[in-house]
């Protein structure tokens, strides 16, 4: 069911309002929501149990510290003590289905509410906003009325972000979460558009029913569009960048193995990444054996074994919310690799992560009669 | 003790599956063929159908398996006798003496390393047999072994070899001896089995179809051995004239099948499903050839096979014609054969005619030495005891050698077989095998200290294998303290000196390099035990056949690949973590089986159990045993089924082992195999039992009918019904003693057709039972059988031809022209389109029966395989766990199916089906199952909890344990395989006999300079 | 570097062999005799399924010019499925491997049985010769690895 949502103040409390809705109605027991730290200069994502706090909730602040998919993580894999209503990009809810698939989240007691992502800076760039007085919601929300994302004057997006063609819950063959609140191509000062699927929670929350604005479907489209560009052309120069061993050599010349990238990243779950058990663990008898057969070795050892281990472990499931990215200190950009070589995968199996929590993971299964070219 | 051993004759598929089931039994096995290896007609075969795979290695009792022909080998309880064969048997059951004739081999298996030097010399060459006449596959007197025949050796051609000596001379191992004589051997046996099997029709008699006259004819079985990928021409579809793929290929069944004129009047079963295959691979192997199928009957009865034909049918290019041949002739030039048929002449590029099955050449003279009779075609006539037995008692028998049988009947025969000879046998109780991973914690805490031991296999390796060379480049390898060369580390002499070089140098690792790691798996087993080692410290380096033998034609690159792999296998066992492992101690197993349903198949279930020494508790839903067969009364053979059935009953309630429970009903089933509990409902109560195994035996029911006027006029039956009316003597149907009476049979009512597209097997046997009951009623009676394809199987076609005889009529019609019913007052008439005349015919009759076959228990089947976790197939019986080689399995171990449960039968078929399904819940539960050594194991803290190892694992073998949070191994289930350490990503899983550090430092030694 | 196209280079390819078929036919081709190139090593493993593809992306990184992966025919895995899991991994291998700027036709699959020997051989035969056509991996003696 689709419908308006009348705003009555301002978006963000149009917003914050609904999400008080469900809680005080039990639709919820509690509300994972992004809320302003006291000092507001982040947004992090809370599990709110108090409908008072959600005044401080900020569902619009464009900033994503972490994955709210591996949040939803912490607070139902385990046992929930209650249904909660999880506020999320598109990225975070392609996490969340993704997940879902390997008892990382369980879903079934998990209201998914997507909003419009109208683009996200990186965490220190908007503290810098905040300190600086900037407001990052209102332009936003204004260039959104007209179709627009851009960032702000003076600021970039993540670079993820700026590459992202499916910022919009339920299309580009995403789920549809439960509840989807648009921004983008609506009238959103005075009224959000709102997609249910549960036609009764529809009418609890007033929707007023109505066909989806064609201003709304062409600034989808169009920014779809544009982001596909951009992200193919940076999947472009990355196969220029990258064609050979040594090419590659040089993008991971900076890695200084910290591991962020591993660490951040919402779809490596295990408790314990492999290269970090004693598998890899050297005796120091090893290190000189292959510093004899290449000359010199590297160290600390296995640098691009793990790069390409990651990429074959999860790159089938790469959601590209580009957290690796942020999280690399020496700015190398893992999301860019990591989504190309990504998107080479799930071609090759028709793959779309987050598109059904249903559907079994490229890794998880296979087919008698697949791949015959291969054998 | 002679009643613990048996003798097999015949190692062919029935003879190896009966051998391995007996050897996991417990007794100690003789397994005799009159070849130079065992294998028998499954050497030939590749893709069997349904699955189009061999598989062959699923035929065994414990799964996974290897080869049997291989397992033979391994076993530690068959003893393989090549080149023997029967010549005397006296005794009783229980004490036999047999006289085995040991012909010579003429060459040592233990010394022939298949170098080939003999067949080099060797100056006869002789046909194959497969290929006559300037054919792909000639071979010397003396010839390498198919692939997989065991014992691997070359074998030497009595008949074609001239005794020249030439390859005596050139032996580099002095393996052959032409001197050698036949030997007379006397053994003590507590029973027989005879698996003598088959041998095809001479197509040559055949004369008509040209075979061994025209070149481009071939039989079914050179077909066969032309698709198979290691056979002369390596899967390749080639006619013998010319090498070419032919483009359009004939096959013809039933050559001598069905033919009296040729002595072969019997059906040779498995033939139409033979053609149906090859055709299908046909095009597979050469895409675009079309096929013609020249036919009358096409009987594909079994399970599945309806559907395969079907579907094979079905294919572009592929022609099923229902026109006999009358001869082939030969075009000059091309070669092509043509077809002369009544609808005149075509030609083909190559024709392959379905030869029947008939008893082995041999059987005679066998039958002859175990002193079983035959029937007058040469089959082995069953005994008193029904399926199995012979006319000896302690004798038994399995296979083709009893009457053509496809592959799933002949391992299930084998399996009744075995049970059967068991049940002569004094009771085994199986030993489990020694423990002992506590060895593990002693070498952990050490550094390694390796030993190497390079064996030059008597010898014959020092000519192509640098030795010193070797040894000198050893040296380095870290962890090596001490290198020795050996002569045969095979040997008792060359393990006693591994031994000693363990015990004086401290060693804790060994790394062996010589012959391929999958020999002498027993010896190196037992070598483990003696080091106190476990098995993942030994290293085996195969610098045979991986080196010395493959580039033996340049020494120093095959001593660089020898140097290379040794380094390889030395560095992973100094990577090897210190890491402990224990296996869990055996648990117990409990000993009863649970048998659901208590009609035939159940009932000779518990009987067989019972008599091998297993409790079982005989569930049956309704207030009496006997299910259908209460509804039985005689078979086409005569068999009294009412007799059968009081007697079994009888024996039934006297059996102290058995526990029949009626009006029960199984209500809940958990567990696993060794450990089940179930719920069964009597009345109100429920009661909980523990049992280690279940049979399914819940048979199926009658289909019925609302065709053809079928409950609405009074003299439309089915033929169940037909069968109780003609035994009913009190109430004869009395329109038919009228001497111009005339009863009408429809065969396939709803069945073969959309809403049941298989076949149920037993209904043209069943109407032809009750026409020639009628005919014997009435001389006068008209019958009239309209049918779709007549499908008597096997010896049930000699009663088709007596129907014949007597005059019953039978008419052909094809869907979607099917037979028109009207009533016409007190009778009926009825209309047909007579497709063999091609005239429309109209009968009356004062009797219409209907064939509406076998459906399965709908409702409750799905509920059952719900509740114990298993699936049905596409027409909603019991889905097999494998459809050829494990038809009474289910794909839950520890779960058998048998009878009509499993599908139509007949009768003998459940009765040995049943057997079958026994004995092998009775290996189920006769020990615990062992862990084996290279199950995985999960480090619980590791475990992410995602569950990717639980969907990889083929065998239900990981289990989400909720509360501790990880994924738990079933050890019991795991056969080791190594799927779940590969998905897992983390290494959680793992594999101690395997372990990633290892891998990962293989990976790197071979790539070192 | 990477252009020693000369008669001196010897292809070294790791061979991942799967126990039931492929090991067992490569032991055929040693017992018939049949000669192919010395230049694999081979790892045996129970089933190819058990292929971790880490295994495969170390060889590759430690400069092996060629990756062999022999298993059972569609069909006739002795453990039912391994072998269809080995196929999709080395899907994903290639395609991650194509990405980096490696020449995924450096890593082949080859469903070999245990009676086919001489394919054994002709298999490794023609995957010497074409590795020797593309030359050493480029991977060779990398030490900033």
């Amino acid at each position: 069911m689709n419908g308006w949502l009348e705003v009555h103040d301002t978006t963000t409390q149009a917003i914050n309002h609904l999400l008080e809705t469900l809680l005080t109605n039990g639709v919820v027991d509690g509300l994972l929501v992004p809320l302003r730290t006291p000092d507001g200069r982040n947004a992090v994502p809370t599990l709110v149990r108090d409908p008072a706090l959600l005044e401080q909730a900020a569902p619009l602040a464009p900033v994503l510290p972490v994955n709210g998919g591996t949040v939803l993580g912490l607070v139902t894999a385990t046992g929930a003590l209650g249904r909660v209503g999880a506020v999320l990009r598109n990225c975070e809810l392609r996490t969340a289905v993704e997940l879902s698939k390997v008892r990382q989240v369980l879903l079934d007691d998990v209201v998914l509410i997507g909003v419009d992502c109208l683009g996200t800076y990186r965490v220190d760039d908007y503290a810098r906003m905040v300190e600086e007085g900037v407001d990052s919601v209102a332009p936003a929300l204004a260039a959104a009325r007209e179709g627009q994302v851009e960032p702000l004057t003076g600021y970039t997006f993540r670079p993820a972000c700026t590459m992202c063609e499916r910022p919009i819950p339920g299309t580009g063959q995403s789920y549809a979460p439960d509840i989807a609140i648009g921004l983008l191509g609506v009238p959103n000062g005075e009224r959000l558009w709102v997609s249910v699927r549960d036609g009764e929670l529809g009418s609890m929350l007033e929707l007023e029913p109505a066909e989806e604005p064609a201003a709304r479907v062409e600034a989808t489209q169009a920014l779809v569009a544009a982001r596909t560009t951009e992200r193919d052309r940076r999947f472009a120069a990355f196969r220029e960048r990258i064609h050979d061993p040594d090419s590659l050599l040089t993008e991971f010349a900076t890695c200084i193995r910290c591991q962020n990238c591993m660490r951040v990243c919402p779809i490596c779950y295990c408790k314990e990444c492999i290269f970090r058990t004693d598998i890899f663990d050297h005796p120091s008898a090893r290190y000189w054996d292959w510093a004899e057969r290449k000359g010199g070795l590297r160290l600390p050892s296995d640098t691009l074994l793990f790069h390409v281990t990651r990429m074959l472990h999860m790159a089938h499931a790469c959601v590209g919310c580009g957290m690796c990215s942020d999280g690399c200190p020496v700015s190398i950009p893992v999301a860019d690799i990591f989504r190309a070589v990504g998107q080479a995968v799930q071609e090759r199996f028709g793959y779309v992560p987050g598109r059904d929590p249903a559907e079994e993971m490229v890794i998880a299964t296979f087919r008698e009669d697949e791949l015959r070219e291969l054998g | 003790m002679n009643d613990e051993q048996v003798l097999v004759v015949g190692a062919g598929l029935a003879g190896m599956t009966a051998a391995h089931h007996l050897a996991e039994w417990g007794a100690q096995v003789h397994l005799v063929d009159s070849a130079p290896h065992i294998g028998g007609a499954f050497l030939l075969l590749d893709h069997t159908f349904t699955t189009d795979s061999c598989g062959l290695c699923i035929a065994l009792p414990r799964q996974p398996s290897y080869c049997p022909t291989i397992s033979s080998e391994l076993h530690p309880h068959i003893t393989l006798l090549p080149r023997t064969t029967l010549a005397a048997l006296e005794g009783e059951p229980g004490c036999f003496v047999a006289t085995l004739h040991r012909g010579p081999r003429y060459v040592d298996p233990d010394r022939c390393d298949n170098c080939g030097a003999c067949g080099a010399v060797c100056p006869v060459t002789a046909e194959t047999g497969f290929f006559p006449k300037n054919q792909v596959s000639l071979q010397k007197a003396i010839y390498p072994p198919p692939p997989r025949a065991v014992p691997f050796a070359y074998a030497l051609d009595p008949d074609a070899c001239t005794r020249c000596g030439a390859c005596v001379a050139v032996c580099p191992h002095g393996a052959i001896d032409l001197e050698a004589i036949p030997q007379e051997e006397r053994i003590e046996v507590g029973a027989v089995l005879l698996a003598p099997g088959f041998a095809s029709f001479d197509a040559a008699r055949a004369v008509e179809y040209g075979w061994g006259r025209c070149l481009n004819v071939v039989t079914n079985i050179q077909f066969e051995h032309m698709l198979n990928r290691s056979g002369p021409t390596r899967g390749h579809i080639l006619r013998p004239s010319d090498g070419q793929p032919p483009r359009r290929v004939a096959f013809i069944h039933c050559v001598g099948s069905r033919s009296a004129k040729l002595g072969r009047p019997y059906c040779s079963t498995s033939c139409c499903m033979i053609t149906a295959k090859q055709a299908r691979l046909a095009q597979k192997v050469t895409p675009g050839t079309e096929v013609t199928v020249f036919t009358m009957d096409v009987r594909t009865a079994g399970k599945g096979y309806e559907r395969y034909f079907q579907r094979v049918a079905a294919l572009p290019g592929v022609t099923y014609r229902r026109v006999m041949v009358s001869a082939v002739q030969e075009v000059p030039g091309s070669r092509n054969p043509r077809l002369l048929t009544p609808d005149g002449e075509e030609e083909f590029d190559l024709v392959v005619l379905a030869v029947g099955l008939g008893p082995a050449d041999s059987a005679r003279e066998l039958a002859a030495c175990a002193g079983v009779a035959l029937d007058e075609h040469g089959f082995i006539l069953p005994g008193d005891d029904g399926p199995g037995t012979t006319s000896r008692p302690g004798v038994f028998a399995a296979g083709a050698g009893l009457a053509p049988a496809d592959v799933p009947e002949t391992v299930t025969q084998a399996a009744a077989a075995a049970a059967l000879a068991a049940r002569v046998l004094s009771p085994i109780l199986p030993t489990p095998s020694a423990r002992g991973d506590e060895r593990e914690s002693k070498v952990l805490d050490q550094p390694p200290c390796i030993g190497l031991f390079l064996c030059t296999c008597h010898g014959a390796l020092e000519g192509i294998l640098d030795f010193p060379a070797l040894a000198a480049s050893s040296e380095h390898l870290r962890g090596v303290v001490h290198i020795e060369r050996l002569e045969a580390v095979c040997e008792e002499s060359g393990l006693t000196t591994i031994e000693r070089a363990v015990a004086e140098h401290g060693l804790n690792r060994v790394v062996v390099a010589g012959c391929s790691p999958r020999l002498y798996a027993n010896r190196f087993d037992a070598l483990l035990a003696r080091l106190s080692l476990p098995p993942r410290l030994l290293a085996r380096v195969n610098v045979r056949e991986g080196a010395a033998w493959a580039h033996g034609s340049d020494p120093a690159a095959a001593t660089a690949v020898a140097r290379g792999e040794v380094e390889m296998a030395a560095t992973g066992l100094r990577e090897t973590p210190y890491r402990a492992f224990h296996l869990r101690p055996e648990e117990s197993v409990v000993r009863r089986v649970l048998v659901l349903g208590g009609g035939l198949a159940g009932m000779t279930a518990a009987l067989t159990l019972a008599d091998l020494g297993v409790d079982c508790d005989l569930v049956e839903r309704e207030a009496r045993l006997g299910g259908n067969l209460r509804e039985s009364h005689h078979t086409l053979e005569g068999l009294d089924a009412q007799a059968l059935l009081a007697g079994m009953m009888k024996r039934v309630r006297r059996a102290e082992q058995v526990r029949v429970w009626t009006e029960a009903e199984l209500v809940g089933w958990s567990g696993v195999q060794g450990d089940f509990t179930a719920e069964i409902r009597v009345g109100n109560e429920t009661h909980s039992e523990q049992y280690g195994a279940l049979i399914v035996a819940t048979g199926a029911e009658p289909a019925t009918t609302t065709e053809y006027l079928y409950g609405q006029h009074p003299c439309v039956f089915t033929q169940r019904e037909l069968e109780q009316l003609l035994a009913d003597s009190q109430h004869p149907v009395s329109s038919i003693q009228h001497p111009a009476s005339s009863v009408v049979m429809i065969q396939c009512v709803g069945s073969r057709d959309e809403a049941h597209p298989y076949c149920s097997r037993v209904c043209c046997s069943h109407a032809i039972k009750n026409a020639l009951t009628l005919k014997h009623l009435n001389p006068a009676v008209e019958v009239s059988i309209l049918f779709r394809d007549i499908r008597t199987p096997g010896m049930e076609e000699l009663y088709y031809q007596q129907a014949r005889r007597l005059g019953v009529r039978f008419l052909r019609y094809e869907p979607p022209e099917r037979p028109v019913v009207e009533a016409d007052g007190d009778c009926l008439r009825v209309t047909v389109h007579d497709t063999l005349y091609d005239e429309t015919v109209t009968l009356e009759a004062d009797l219409l029966a209907l064939s509406t076959g076998i459906a399965p228990l709908e409702n409750s089947n799905r509920a059952l395989a719900e509740m114990l976790g298993v699936v049905l197939d596409d027409d909603g019986f019991f889905a097999e766990a494998h459809p050829k080689l494990r038809p009474t399995d289910l794909a839950r171990p520890g779960i058998f199916l048998c009878g009509l449960a499993y599908g139509p039968r007949f009768i003998t078929e459940t009765i040995t089906q049943a057997r079958a399904a026994a004995l092998r819940a009775a290996l189920a539960v006769a020990r615990p199952v062992e862990p084996r050594r290279d199950i995985a194991t999960v480090e619980a803290d590791m475990c992410s909890f995602c569950g990717l190892c639980v969907a990889a694992c083929p065998y239900g073998a990981r289990v989400l344990d909720e509360e501790r949070r990880f994924a738990r191994v079933l050890d019991h289930l795991c056969q080791g395989c190594g799927v779940c350490v590969a998905v897992c990503p983390n290494g959680a899983s793992r594999q101690p006999a395997f372990e990633p550090v290892q891998a990962l430092a293989l990976v790197d030694a071979a790539l070192n300079e | 570097m990477n252009d020693e196209h000369t008669t001196e280079f010897e292809p070294r390819i790791v061979a991942f062999l799967c126990n039931w078929c492929t090991y067992t036919g490569a032991d055929l081709a040693g017992t018939s005799r049949i000669q192919y190139p010395p230049n694999i090593r081979i790892i045996r493993l129970m089933c190819s399924g058990q292929l971790d593809p880490i295994y495969i992306a170390k060889a590759v990184l430690e400069g092996a010019d060629g990756v062999l992966i022999g298993g059972c025919h569609p069909g006739d895995c002795h453990y039912q499925s391994g072998n269809y899991k080995a196929r999709r991994r080395v899907a994903i291998i290639h395609q991650v491997l194509e990405q980096l700027g490696f020449d995924p036709d450096r890593v082949w699959l080859r469903w070999i049985s245990a009676s086919e020997g001489q394919y054994f051989a002709d298999t490794v035969t023609e995957m010497v010769a074409t590795i020797k056509e593309k030359g050493p991996s480029p991977f060779r003696g990398q030490w900033s690895i």
